[in-house]
């Protein structure tokens, strides 16, 4: 039955295939083919570099020092390897920088360190009180109608199969400029030195905000941002809004839990756009109502900011726990963690693990995609 | 595995990984995902399967997060329809082949494979371009042979529905001066039995 089924889809979709067989046939014998191999075994099969990921939890956890420094230079080691004879360079004339996954941040409400297992408290409460300070925030002057977001991202980047795989780690400091018909200017500058402790030296104001140079400016055309559009939220309503913030988040399947999705969305509002404190209010009124969200208590951020920590409640399943961090004063996002829970997601690094944050440091209006320090 | 059991594997493998990638994006990034693949495998040897069938799965699943990782970059601002995003941000790499490269009689199953889910598209795409069998399958999509199976079933009946949609189309458009009720369709089955709307194919990059 089963081969017949497997029969069944080919007679389907006999003629499709974009690229038959022997298009492929002795590609291994090619030029390219055969430069690729030579390449690859002038690399040493580097045993001890592939021995990772290495237990991230035992570090996680405070274990020696001492082991973990060998788990950094060995995690280190190999991610080194991995983008050196991968090629994966995201900046060939500044390569990125390299490091084990960084340790989770300290909330209150964990005791032990363990992300995973942590329960916290209900978030409602909390983000009631957060609604309420947002709706009442007192907004910046504008001085242009671009929207401009200046954030420090350390991105995982992973390799993997088997049972095992490699991971390395790719810090970036990250500028947008949204128009208001949704052209997007953006400048990533790669391989800032992510510190091993997981923090960031903060940029002066100025050296990161300048959107004529940096390692890649892309710019994009109108309808590319969601940005334009994120003012409107404020007033569309809990349900429409709740919706909105799923379909953005890309959460279609019927029964997919919701919270996660609406975490990534969240985050993912943040990426581009300057957040007024009545959209945030909405924002934040819609996620106490949803009584899967829990709060981690307090913390402070990896650029040293105090915050308040929510999350989705610990049954809820889902291979990585996405927290939010908000400033408790102004009840603005100031950063996001993302926390591999389970090993099935595929990042290849024992769960659980930091596998990214971004840290909003700067958002405002701007005449003209230079920033704000540096010119305008 | 030294480096002569390596030149062997590779000549059976390269081919293999570079067609799969091929199948799904340019070919000169299909080049580097097989040369990144290959790569990894050379590194990795502590954990590659030793049986054929199983380094070959290995290898494929290495290619696909690599061209997921690749695309999740090169795409990240670009305007994707949202199964095409959920797609990617769970790992499953869309195919960016031209649409007009695609054999043209075909057409009505390669329309109707483009309007399904990525991962629909892509248990489809691992049996009829791959020539995965459902170990191989159950391998690269990290489930049991049985649920590889059931999702295999279920993507194929989706695929038949809206194939069966698509020929309505075309059989429309050719009674175009008919009366309306030649043209009626059977709508008693939808395009999509979890009830979801698809929306229109969405825009290439």
């Amino acid at each position: 039955m089963n081969d017949a089924e497997l029969l069944r889809v080919r007679r389907l979709l006999d003629g499709t295939k974009p690229v038959p067989e022997r298009v492929v046939e002795g590609s291994h014998e090619r030029a390219a083919g055969r430069r690729a191999l030579a390449q690859i075994v002038a690399t040493a099969p580097d045993a001890a570099s592939a021995r990772i990921p290495g237990d991230v939890r035992a570090a996680a956890r405070g274990g020696a020092a001492r082991y973990r420094t060998q788990r950094r230079v060995a995690l280190g080691a190999m991610a080194a390897c991995v983008l050196v004879a991968i090629g994966i360079v995201v900046n060939p004339a500044a390569p990125p920088a390299v490091a084990t996954t960084p340790p989770p941040l300290r909330y209150d409400l964990v005791a032990d360190g363990d992300i995973s297992s942590a329960v916290g408290d209900a978030a409602a409460p909390v983000l009631t009180r957060l609604a309420t300070v947002a709706a009442g925030r007192v907004e910046a002057p504008r001085s242009g109608d671009l929207q401009y977001v200046r954030s420090e991202r350390w991105t995982f980047v992973s390799v993997q199969g088997g049972d095992e795989s490699g991971a390395a780690v790719v810090p970036s400091a990250v500028l947008t400029w949204a128009a208001s018909d949704g052209s997007l200017r953006r400048s990533t500058r790669s391989g800032e030195p992510l510190l091993l402790n997981g923090t960031f030296a903060v940029s002066p104001d100025g050296q990161s905000a300048d959107g004529t140079r940096g390692d890649g400016i892309e710019q994009f055309g109108p309808g590319s941002s969601g940005a334009p559009g994120v003012a409107a939220l404020a007033s569309v309503g809990p349900d429409a809004l709740r919706s909105t913030l799923l379909e953005r988040a890309g959460c279609v399947a019927p029964n997919q839990p919701a919270a996660p999705c609406l975490l990534d969305a969240v985050a993912r509002i943040h990426d581009d756009a300057v957040v007024a404190g009545k959209v945030d209010a909405a924002v934040w009124s819609v996620l106490a109502a949803d009584p899967t969200i829990v709060t981690l208590g307090r913390v402070t951020d990896r650029a040293g900011r105090d915050a308040v920590a929510l999350t989705t409640a610990v049954d809820v399943k889902a291979p990585v726990r996405t927290i939010l961090l908000i400033d408790p004063g102004t009840a603005a996002l100031v950063g996001v963690e993302q926390v591999l829970l389970s090993e099935d997601a595929g990042y290849g690094v024992a769960a659980p693990a930091v596998i990214g944050f971004v840290a909003f440091l700067e958002e405002a209006w701007v005449a003209d995609p230079v920033g704000l320090s540096g010119g305008t | 595995m030294d480096e002569d059991q390596f030149a062997a594997m590779y000549a059976d493998l390269y081919p293999v990984v570079l067609g799969y990638a091929a199948r799904r994006t340019d070919w000169h990034v299909a080049e580097e995902i097989a040369a990144q693949a290959l790569t990894i495998a050379w590194h990795r040897g502590d954990v590659l399967p030793l049986d054929r069938d199983g380094r070959c799965a290995w290898l494929i699943v290495v290619a696909r997060n690599l061209l997921a990782n690749s695309q999740r970059a090169r795409l990240r601002a670009a305007h994707l329809d949202v199964r095409i995003r959920a797609g990617l941000a769970a790992g499953v790499p869309m195919v960016e082949l031209d649409p007009a490269s695609i054999v043209a009689d075909r057409i009505v199953a390669s329309t109707a494979m483009r309007r399904l889910g990525p991962r629909d598209q892509e248990i489809l795409q691992l049996v009829a371009w791959d020539g995965l069998d459902l170990t191989a399958l159950s391998r690269v999509l990290g489930c049991s042979s049985t649920a590889a199976a059931m999702r295999l079933h279920r993507a194929r009946r989706r695929l038949e529905l809206l194939m069966r949609a698509g020929r309505q189309d075309v059989d429309d458009v050719g009674t175009e001066a008919s009366p309306p009720g030649d043209t009626a369709r059977d709508t008693s089955s939808g395009p999509d039995t979890d009830g979801r709307d698809i929306p229109a194919v969405p825009p290439r990059r």
